[in-house]
């Protein structure tokens, strides 16, 4: 007979007396959800975790790969990750499409006949790396190591280290990066007011969150940690986020508010609001406390009330009709937003390139730091703060280096940019058809697209070409792409799931999380790390680098940083993936701390009189003390690396550690650097010169992202271009009606140089006189996928069986000029005038 | 089945604990307090019972425990679900030295051997011809257990699907699904209980009913009997509980069979 009521009175009473718990089993220490073990419901094999870290964009999320046979068959977030929270986005799950991609390259690869002819020849790694250490060694003997130039797109952490180690000792210092098409420019903004760059949010604990140009929930360099927090902030907390923006992008969507803006008048927006804050005394407590950091005078010795002065004379004519002339932006929404962002306290801007990657966009950003500075909402909680990485400690490599010799032709053209601190290296090829600047002999490539991701294609295809311009191009790549067509050696680069690093990206909270990257899967067959060939090429070139491999060199780096090998080094790492030390603080206010005597005290450290610096002279330039003293801080090259402190009054502090410039270490609004080559001290707003000429009829085109696709390495993703494979011209109602446009015809936008065939998109979700295609698409190499062309088989291709699509979308940058903001270097993807016509 | 109102508990009513157990799947989203206190007690009692016949079938009978089963605390509660421990007790033997060693004995005659003895094993049941002791079975209810969350201990040297493991797991889940009444989780209690039924339908029906009958007809000791029927009582109810058939009629062409 069934009696519960019984049964359960018995069973209550057995528990905790005469029960044991936990004999056979150990429950579960996590939440229930996150589960255990994982088994392939299918084969029911265990699939292997293994911790690791993403690739696809720079935000380098921790993720874990799931391992079965051999084969990695899924991955997903970190579940312990303080940055990421567990999650990654769609581009990182898609990191499966990159292993089994079957248009990767297998084997090193020969150019056969004619350069970009298109006909190869298989070649071993030892055939392929005799031939490069060959030219490598030609050229060091004749004593020209630059003319070897080194060109990176995507290169951090440890691979950053290993291949500058081998740079180094080789002897080239010739060497680009991505950066200027990126947003280098807004690090050199930042370079002039607050020091080394990147800046983070502190979302967590902020109040109100105002955006110009970034579309962070969907794109960012720091993406998924941003993105998640910025949610958190606004459905959880409520936080009001406010986006300037000429387009509807998602981020704005979920904006409490879009303000739609003219592109490139972010900038006036910006000085209107810190003139209505200044105007209106809004600036509260905390922006006087901060002014006493602040340079805002020629004269530092001024008190908090003549700075305040000061900003408000600079100020005064920066209204906000004249910004609404200017911008579009109603001259009471100016005010209102100024309002509550002061009075939120505290508050986040996020600034991004909607608003840098313009002519005038260096004092945009100076702009928008100036807003921060002025309510006191610079590295403070919940505001806009110094982003905090881990430290790593590594093995540098030989200790007698070579002195690198470089070529100067990542800058720009001669005078063509003033303050180039993260170089101009887009504008290459032109320099290098110049030719007054030098010419590399070799050209390699690393993790790149020289022809695809910069301006101006149909240039840099011509270039590229040219065999009697560049006599040796080399190309480092896991898939054959556009730029991979004009190498002459094309080496087979391991996609990220098989390769080791350590990792250093930003965290959210100010908090440091040490990470690494490892192998899921060993790289198929002839696929090698390309870190482990320097390796290889040290060896053969005569200065071996001190370890065997990139794993060697992870597995040292741990031992050698105290925290990693405290919690446990390298099998640590390897189980957990991720590292944070529970003692460590978040970190504001940097600043502040005063600097310890003891360090002032050296005879080799000095005190600038101009800038009030204390600097070490000896890690300048400077041949001697005389030297150092009579030049001065500002002016001894490289006087910025020995920056120790800032003396303001009485105090010595921190203060704004300066980076690639020496700037002093207040924070610097009045910059003497911009005003010793001719541009104003103070941000100013200057009118893009291109769009006051513009004429009747004309539009701007700007470029975008979207949250499925990087700039050009994630269309080979079958799962990604499924969901985006088209990128229609965005354009307004009104506008299209202008110009005789309805949606979906197919139209033609024709800038200076090019003319471009694509559809329109006619939508009110872009401001009129702008036209908005994103980046992602136009591939015509980089496989199958990504190009649309079937491969070349009679019978029909099994890999396109489920590919739906016929569309492929066309690229911009193709009508894109290689247009460099003077005082930076940032390619100005957001200002160029075109004309728009029915095709 | 005759539907039983759960006697009232101090904090609610009568009336409110008829209400909260006539609801075939409670619902867990709008709990009033005392139907979250009924609800806590009974996943609680739930634990007790499986941890108690864990302990059974894990090992032969300690001194404590029978000192404990014969303790007023105890002996009337389970005289309530018919098992007269006194009686038991004293048919094993006549010292308590006695009383242990004949346990023990009947403990290995049915459970270990050597020779012919009732497997306790799920993968000794399950797969025809297969039979044996870590079989398929055997990797299926580990890596049931593990997808979960729990780790075998290191400790532990039984096989993965011994039914004192199997009882061990469902004692822990009905444990967690107490702990997440308190913490008003709903969607764990959920899940904890979809976890429990697939487990319940998926393993234990499919062999520990006839491990008990072979246990009931074989034991010589009243003890055993009384344990194995209290087993597969026990889990009888569980079974209903499981599949939502509680107080209904089976007949019933309407009611779903899972």
């Amino acid at each position: 007979m069934l009696n519960r009521r019984n049964f359960f009175k018995f069973g209550l009473a057995a528990t905790g007396v005469m029960i044991t718990t936990d004999y056979a089993l150990a429950a579960p220490r996590r939440p229930l959800y996150q589960g255990g073990k994982d088994y392939s419901p299918v084969t029911g094999k265990e699939r292997k975790a293994i911790p690791s870290a993403c690739w696809q964009c720079v935000t380098r999320c921790p993720n874990v790969g799931f391992v079965e046979d051999g084969r990695v068959v899924k991955v997903e977030g970190q579940l312990a990750s303080i940055r990421t929270l567990g999650k990654v986005c769609a581009k990182g799950q898609a990191a499966v499409n990159q292993v089994s991609d079957p248009d990767r390259l297998l084997y090193p690869m020969r150019r056969v006949g004619k350069r970009g002819e298109g006909k190869w020849k298989r070649v071993s790694w030892d055939e392929a790396l005799a031939e490069l250490s060959g030219q490598l060694k030609k050229l060091k003997d004749e004593g020209h190591p630059e003319k070897f130039m080194f060109h990176y797109g995507r290169m951090k952490g440890s691979s950053s280290k290993i291949v500058k180690t081998f740079l180094a000792n080789y002897g080239t210092g010739t060497i680009g990066n991505h950066t200027s098409i990126c947003e280098g420019g807004k690090w050199t903004a930042q370079e002039m007011t607050w020091g080394k760059h990147y800046d983070n949010w502190d979302l967590d604990n902020t109040r109100y969150v105002l955006n110009f140009g970034s579309n962070c929930l969907e794109a960012h360099t720091n993406h998924v940690p941003i993105a998640q927090r910025l949610i958190e902030a606004v459905a959880a907390r409520r936080v009001k986020l406010v986006t300037f923006d000429v387009r509807l992008a998602n981020t704005v969507a979920k904006s409490a508010e879009w303000v739609p803006i003219k592109p490139g008048t972010d900038g006036a927006v910006a000085l209107a609001m810190c003139h209505v804050i200044m105007d209106e005394d809004l600036y509260g407590r905390e922006g006087k406390d901060f002014l006493k950091y602040c340079k805002v005078t020629k004269n530092n010795n001024v008190g908090v009330e003549e700075k305040i002065a000061a900003l408000k004379g600079h100020l005064a004519k920066n209204t906000p009709e004249w910004a609404e002339a200017i911008s579009g932006v109603p001259a009471s929404k100016i005010r209102s937003v100024a309002r509550e962002f002061a009075l939120a306290r505290p508050a986040a801007i996020i600034s991004y390139r909607g608003a840098v990657a313009h002519y005038n966009g260096n004092d945009t950003e100076r702009a928008i730091q100036m807003l921060a500075a002025i309510t006191g909402n610079i590295d403070n909680p919940g505001g806009r703060c110094r982003g905090v990485g881990p430290k790593w400690h590594y093995p540098h490599g030989p200790k007698n280096k070579p002195k690198a010799k470089k070529l100067k032709i990542v800058d720009g053209l001669k005078g063509e940019i003033a303050f180039p601190t993260h170089h101009s290296s887009h504008r290459v090829f032109d320099v290098i058809k110049d030719g007054s600047l030098g010419r590399p002999d070799i050209y390699m490539w690393y993790c790149y697209q020289p022809v695809y991701s910069n301006p101006q294609v149909n240039e840099n295809i011509a270039l590229l070409k040219d065999e009697k311009i560049i006599p040796f191009t080399v190309c480092i790549t896991p898939f054959y792409d556009e730029s991979a067509a004009l190498a002459d050696l094309i080496l087979p680069d391991a996609t990220f799931l098989e390769r080791w690093d350590w990792e250093d990206m930003v965290s959210p909270n100010q908090i440091p999380e040490f990470y690494i990257r490892q192998a899921m899967v060993q790289p198929p067959a002839e696929v090698r790390d390309f870190k482990d060939v320097c390796i290889e090429l040290s060896k053969r070139l005569g200065f071996p680098l001190g370890y065997a491999s990139a794993e060697e060199f992870v597995k040292i780096s741990c031992d050698m940083t105290p925290k990693v090998k405290k919690a446990g080094g390298f099998e640590y790492m390897k189980k957990h993936g991720v590292m944070v030390d529970p003692n460590d603080k978040p970190s504001y206010y940097g600043y502040r701390k005063r600097v310890d005597p003891k360090k002032l005290s050296s005879t080799d450290v000095i005190l600038d009189k101009a800038t009030d610096v204390y600097w070490n002279w000896k890690k300048s330039k400077a041949k001697s003390l005389e030297e150092a003293r009579a030049k001065g801080y500002v002016h001894t090259k490289y006087a910025y690396k020995g920056y120790v402190g800032q003396k303001i009054g009485s105090e010595v502090y921190a203060g704004f550690k300066p980076d690639k410039l020496n700037k002093s270490g207040y924070f610097e609004l009045y910059s003497e650097l911009l005003e010793g080559k001719g541009f104003p001290a103070m941000p100013t707003y200057t009118p893009i010169q291109e769009h006051q000429d513009m004429r009747a009829g004309d539009l701007i085109l700007t470029t975008y992202k979207v949250n499925v696709q990087t700039h050009s390495r994630t269309q080979n993703c079958k799962w990604l271009t499924e969901i985006y494979h088209e990128n229609p011209a965005w354009i307004n109602p009104a506008t299209a009606e202008s110009i005789g446009i309805s949606d979906n015809d197919t139209i033609r936008i024709k800038s200076g140089i090019g003319m471009l065939e694509t559809r329109a998109y006619v939508t009110p979700a872009i401001v009129p006189g702008v036209i908005a295609v994103s980046n992602h698409c136009g591939h015509w190499e980089y496989g199958r996928i990504a190009s649309g062309k079937r491969t070349e088989t009679s019978q029909e291709d099994p890999t396109l069986e489920l590919k739906w699509w016929t569309r492929n979308g066309a690229h911009p940058n193709w009508i894109i000029p290689s247009k460099p903001d003077p005082v930076n270097g940032q390619m100005c993807w957001m200002d160029t005038v075109v004309s728009v016509s029915k095709a | 089945m005759t539907n039983i109102a759960v006697e009232a508990t101090a904090t609610g009513t009568a009336k409110e604990a008829v209400a909260a157990t006539e609801e075939a799947v409670p619902t867990v989203k709008n709990m009033t307090p005392a139907a979250r206190t009924i609800a806590i007690d009974e996943a609680m009692a739930r634990s007790g019972l499986y941890g108690f016949l864990a302990l059974i079938y894990r090992q032969e009978p300690t001194q404590q425990l029978l000192e404990q089963l014969e303790g007023p605390a105890y002996r009337n509660l389970l005289l309530d679900i018919g098992i007269d421990v006194n009686k038991d007790i004293a048919e094993a033997g006549s010292t308590r030295e006695e009383v242990i060693q004949e346990l023990a004995v009947e403990y290995a005659h049915l459970f270990i051997g050597p020779g012919k003895h009732i497997s306790p094993y799920e993968s000794v049941y399950t797969e025809g011809g297969e039979a044996g002791i870590y079989g398929k079975a055997t990797v299926a209810v580990k890596h049931f257990i593990e997808s979960v969350g729990y780790e075998y201990q290191s400790e532990f040297h039984g096989l993965p699907d011994h039914i004192c493991v199997e009882l061990e797991f469902l004692q822990s889940l009905t444990c967690m699904e107490a702990h997440m009444y308190r913490e008003h989780d709903p969607d764990a209690v959920n899940q904890l209980r979809i976890i429990q039924k697939d487990f319940i339908n998926m393993h234990m029906v499919k062999w520990v009913p006839v491990f008990c009958k072979e246990v009931i007809d074989t034991a010589t000791l009243s003890f055993y009997r009384a344990m194995a029927r209290l087993t597969a009582d026990f889990l009888a109810l569980e079974i209903e509980e499981a599949n939502g058939t509680r107080g209904r009629n089976l007949k019933d062409p309407r009611v779903l069979s899972q």
